[in-house]
C-alpha cells in the first residue's frame, strides 16, 4: 500500500478512455493530461502493483460499467509532476490508490506547456483483452 | 434521424438543432458565412475543410464528460474562433489536427514528432493561448488576442515546428 505523500520515485497511471488520445506512433496527446474543469487531473498510484493488477484497477475503479471504453494508460513518474511545481493529492482512502494532480497555474498557455511536458514524459501502454494477462 | 446533405452548412444547422431561419447565435452566423463562401470557388475548399474539421470534433464532444471523466462540452464560441483561425491560415501551412480539450476549449495542433509540436487553443473569449516544444530548444508558451490576422509570433512558431518535416 502506498504511503500518504507521493514520493518522486512513484509511478502514476492516467487511464485513457479516448482512442484519439493516443497518436498513431503510440505517443500521448498532451490534451489528455490537461486538468479538467475542477482543476485536477485524475491518476492512480501503481506502486507495487503487477501489470495485471494495474489493469484490474482500471476495470474496477474507472470503467466498471463499460470496460470496452478502456483504451490504455499513460505511466509517468511523480518526479516529472513535481518538476513543474504541481502537487499530487492522494485520496484519504489510500486503498483506492486514486490521486489528483493539482496546483495547476491559472493561465491556459502555462497549463498547455506543462501538459506537453507530462505527455512527453509518459509511457503509453495500450489495453487489449490480453493485456492484463501479459 | 438527421439527414445529412451535400452542404455541410445545412448539416450543421440540423445537427446543432438550429432553425435555418434563425438570425441569432454565433454558430448561425458562422454557418451563414460558410454558405456564402461555398459560392466562391477560390476559397470554397479551404473554408469547407476548416469548417468540417472543427465541426466534426465539436459535434462529437458536445456532451459533458465526453472524455470519460468530467470534461466540459466544447463551447460554441471556441468552435467559432477555431474555424475563423483556420480560415486565416496561409494555404502554404500544413493543416493542423483539431483536438478537444477537457475544459471545453478547442486546440489546433501541429505535431512533427515527439518533442516537436506547437498548439493553439481557443476558449471563445478573444484570446489565443499557445504552447510548443522544439526538440532540445526551450519550450514556448504565451497568449495573443484574436485579431483580423494571425499574430506573427504564432505564425513563426508554426513555421518553426513545420521545419522538422
Amino acid at each position: 500500500m502506498p504511503n500518504s505523500p507521493v514520493s518522486p520515485e512513484e509511478e502514476l497511471s492516467k487511464y485513457i478512455l479516448q482512442k484519439g488520445d493516443i497518436r498513431g506512433n503510440g505517443t500521448l496527446k498532451y490534451q489528455s493530461m490537461l486538468p479538467g474543469p475542477d482543476g485536477r487531473r485524475s491518476v492512480f498510484r501503481i506502486y507495487g502493483l503487477s501489470e495485471d493488477e494495474i489493469w484490474k484497477l482500471a476495470l474496477e475503479k474507472v470503467v466498471p460499467q463499460r470496460p470496452e471504453s478502456l483504451v490504455g494508460r499513460a505511466d509517468l513518474l511523480a518526479e516529472i509532476v513535481y518538476r513543474h511545481q504541481l502537487t499530487i493529492l492522494p485520496d484519504e482512502d489510500l486503498q483506492s490508490r486514486h490521486a489528483d494532480i493539482a496546483g495547476w497555474p491559472q493561465d491556459k498557455d502555462e497549463k498547455m506547456s506543462i501538459a506537453q511536458a507530462l505527455a512527453e514524459g509518459a509511457r503509453v501502454k495500450r489495453w487489449t483483452s490480453q493485456a492484463s494477462r501479459s | 434521424m438527421t439527414t445529412l446533405t451535400a452542404n455541410p452548412a445545412y448539416s450543421a444547422f440540423e445537427v446543432l438543432g438550429l432553425s435555418s431561419t434563425s438570425s441569432q447565435g454565433p454558430i448561425h452566423e458562422l454557418v451563414r458565412k460558410q454558405s456564402e463562401h461555398f459560392d466562391e470557388p477560390a476559397t470554397r475548399q479551404k473554408n469547407r475543410e476548416s469548417f468540417d474539421a472543427v465541426f466534426e470534433v465539436y459535434s462529437t464532444h458536445c456532451e459533458p464528460g465526453w472524455d470519460g471523466y468530467n470534461a466540459n462540452p466544447l463551447s460554441q464560441a471556441a468552435f467559432k474562433e477555431a474555424v475563423e483561425f483556420l480560415r486565416k491560415l496561409p494555404s502554404t501551412i500544413l493543416f493542423p489536427e483539431v483536438v478537444a480539450e477537457p475544459d471545453g476549449d478547442i486546440s489546433l495542433e501541429w505535431y512533427m514528432g515527439n518533442n516537436f509540436l506547437f498548439a493553439v487553443s481557443f476558449a471563445g473569449k478573444g484570446l489565443i493561448s499557445y504552447a510548443g516544444t522544439f526538440g532540445r530548444g526551450p519550450s514556448v508558451h504565451g497568449r495573443e488576442f484574436v485579431s483580423e490576422s494571425i499574430p506573427q509570433s504564432i505564425l513563426e512558431n508554426i513555421r518553426r515546428v513545420l521545419l522538422q518535416r
